[in-house]
Order: structure tokens, then C-alpha cells, then sequence
């Protein structure tokens, strides 16, 4: 048997494994708009403008978190949203793990969620801000790193 | 069929070509490979050892998923799986070891190290050594308690439902839905390994015994990071 059909099939039980998830991991860190440890992320878009904040600080994976979206429509408090968080991992398909948002004062919405833990080591995950349960395109996105 | 429902078996669907192959490719090779390189089975036969593979690890998620459901908590259940899981992943690598091993025909030199009388290495040799492709089911059921990225986001909508029957269902739904990609790369595998012998084999059990390595030094990384 040829040694170059040996390589491939080698190569082929390799191919896109973990490995090539941890050189990946690097490259996510480019995508990072939002240090979510420094304090609250705002963005803005067309009318609406959103912040988001996750508790406690630093960050890390596989604990109860909190996150809080603050939603402006030209600059007043968005009442009335069902707001949902999206999250999903840039890098890799991990599904979309969703945290439903409560109101807790005008235009302020919170809700408990947990950011698991990748075991290839990717540590970049994107929050998709839907504000409806029913919305299939987010309203905005941060994408930030965690510890 | 309800949304969690849905959305358990779609992620499985999409997870097993998106992540499952690339992060358990390696570990679903190996069973095939060793097989491949004992019994030289081929055709349907050839896919028993998968087939009893996947049972088991479904099995396995069937049961944290209706613990996650009574528990109605992801973190409490997760954190008290984390130690377990990560050995799981060191065992997993030894387990990958041995197979390469086997696939490379040196099972027999490990001998030696059966009579240090480690619990793992007996265990292992004692699973690997047969030739009955009943062995996989409780493989499945061991490497079911890997650490999963992908599990744990379906792992929380079933501690969501707050119910042990309901957190089942969707971990079967979920496991099941990762078979479809991860039976189509173990035959695809299977249907190569059952060909080539010789080097191209051999080049296999090595990329096992690599990727055992890597998964070893992974679980080791996890504990620290505890």
C-alpha cells in the first residue's frame, strides 16, 4: 500500500479535530468587540440603541450568570420587549444556547444563564440580542472572551 | 413536537457534522479501526461495534439528562460531573492508546504492564482484548461522560425542563440526532480500513494513538483549570 494513501487516511482521521480547534482558537480573538469584564457594552443601531452587562465579574464559564440589556429607542427607555439572548460560539457549532430577559425597570431587562465551558479551549462567545422570543434575526451582537 | 424537543434534535442533527466528527471523529474511528484490525469484518457486520458505541453513549446522556431534569440546576449537576468527566477524558485517551496499540498488533507488549495491576490498564486490556463487539456498549457508556461543549448547551434546556422524565427525552432526541453524521464517518472509515491494510491501517492506529495523547494532556489541562 502506497505510504502517501497511508498519510491521507491519517490525515483524514485528524482532519478538523481538536486539534484544529485549538489553532483556531487564536483566530477567534480577532472577533472580539466587547470586553465584557471592563463593564457594560453598548451599541447602537438605527433607532435602537443596547448595552449589555453580564455579573459577576470576571466572567468565567459554567456558573450562573446574569445578564442585563439595556434597550433605548431614540434615546427613551424600549418598554414592552420579550427580549432573548442568543449565545454561540463563533468558532465552533455549539448549538444556541438561549437566556429569556425579563423586565426590571423601563427599558432594563435581566435574566439568569450559564456560559459553558468549550474543552478544545475556545473561549470567544457572540451574545445575540433578539427582541422578541419569535425574531429569527438578532437586533444586535457582542462578541466577547471569558475566562 | 415541542420546541425543546425540536431544538434538542436539530442541534444533534446540525452538531453532528458541525462539531461532532471534528471533536470525536478520532474516538469514533477507533472502535471501527480496531475491529477492522481483529475481525477484519466488513459490510453491515462491520457496523455493530458503532451501532452498540452510539447506544451506549446515548444511554449515558439519557441519564444526566434526567438528572439534570430533577436537579432542574445545569451548574449544581455539571459541577458535580466536572471531576468525573474530566478522568473520563484521561481514560478515554488511555482507552485510545490501547486501541492504536491493538490496531498496530503491539497489544500483546502491554503484558508488562498489566502486572503493575492498575485498575485502568486491566480494565482496558479486559475490553479491548475480546473479540465480542458487545465491549462498545459499555465503551459508549464510559466516553458518554465526556466533557461536550456541544451537550452541555442541550444538557440546559434539559435542566430547564425542571422535569426527569422530560430531560430524558431530550437528551435521546439529541444523541440521536448526532448519529447520522458520526455513523456516516465511521463507515466511510469502516469502508477504507476494510480495504486497506497493511501501511494504510497502521497509519490509522498511529493517528489514534495521537489523538489518545492529545485527549490525555487535554483531561490533565482540565483538572488544573478546576
Amino acid at each position: 500500500m502506497k505510504p502517501s494513501a497511508a498519510l491521507l487516511f491519517a490525515l483524514l482521521l485528524l482532519a478538523g479535530g481538536p486539534l484544529a480547534a485549538g489553532a483556531q482558537s487564536a483566530k477567534d480573538s480577532g472577533l472580539v468587540d466587547c470586553r465584557i469584564d471592563a463593564g457594560p457594552c453598548t451599541k447602537t443601531k438605527g433607532r435602537l440603541s443596547a448595552s449589555l452587562d453580564i455579573t459577576p465579574k470576571p466572567v468565567k464559564v459554567m456558573r450562573e450568570a446574569t445578564f442585563i440589556v439595556e434597550l433605548k429607542d431614540q434615546g427613551r427607555p424600549l418598554i414592552g420587549a420579550s427580549p432573548v439572548i442568543g449565545l454561540t460560539m463563533p468558532g465552533m457549532y455549539m448549538g444556541t444556547n438561549r437566556v429569556r430577559l425579563n423586565p426590571v425597570k423601563d427599558g432594563v431587562y435581566t435574566g439568569t444563564g450559564v456560559i459553558i465551558r468549550c474543552p478544545s479551549g475556545k473561549k470567544v462567545w457572540k451574545a445575540s440580542v433578539f427582541l422578541k422570543q419569535t425574531d429569527k434575526t438578532p437586533a444586535i451582537s457582542y462578541t466577547f472572551e471569558v475566562n | 413536537m415541542e420546541t425543546g424537543y425540536l431544538f434538542a434534535l436539530t442541534t444533534g442533527l446540525l452538531g453532528g457534522f458541525g462539531h461532532c466528527i471534528g471533536m470525536c471523529g478520532p474516538i469514533v474511528a477507533g472502535p471501527v479501526l480496531h475491529q477492522s484490525s481483529q475481525a477484519g469484518a466488513a459490510g453491515p457486520a462491520s457496523m455493530l461495534p458503532q451501532v452498540l458505541y452510539h447506544a451506549g453513549r446515548i444511554t449515558t446522556y439519557a441519564i444526566v439528562g434526567a438528572c439534570m431534569g430533577m436537579a432542574g440546576s445545569f451548574v449544581n449537576v455539571a459541577g458535580k460531573l466536572a471531576g468525573v468527566q474530566n478522568s473520563v477524558m484521561i481514560i478515554a485517551g488511555l482507552v485510545m492508546i490501547f486501541m492504536g496499540l491493538g490496531i498496530l498488533g503491539l497489544l500483546t507488549g502491554t503484558k508488562r504492564l498489566e502486572q503493575h495491576n492498575l485498575f485502568v490498564l486491566r480494565t482496558a486490556k479486559k475490553l479491548l482484548a475480546g473479540t465480542s463487539p458487545l465491549r462498545y456498549y459499555p465503551l459508549g457508556l464510559i466516553l458518554g461522560l465526556l466533557p461536550c461543549g456541544l451537550s452541555y448547551t442541550v444538557f440546559i434546556a434539559a435542566a430547564g425542563t425542571g422535569a426527569p422524565g422530560a430531560g430524558m427525552l431530550i437528551m435521546l432526541l439529541f444523541g440521536a440526532g448526532t448519529v447520522p453524521a458520526l455513523a456516516l464517518f465511521g463507515a466511510l472509515v469502516s469502508y477504507f480500513s476494510s480495504r486497506a491494510r497493511g501501511l494504510v491501517l497502521k497509519a490509522g492506529g498511529v493517528a489514534v494513538i495521537a489523538m489518545g495523547a492529545y485527549y490525555i494532556i487535554k483531561g490533565i489541562r482540565l483538572y488544573a483549570e478546576m
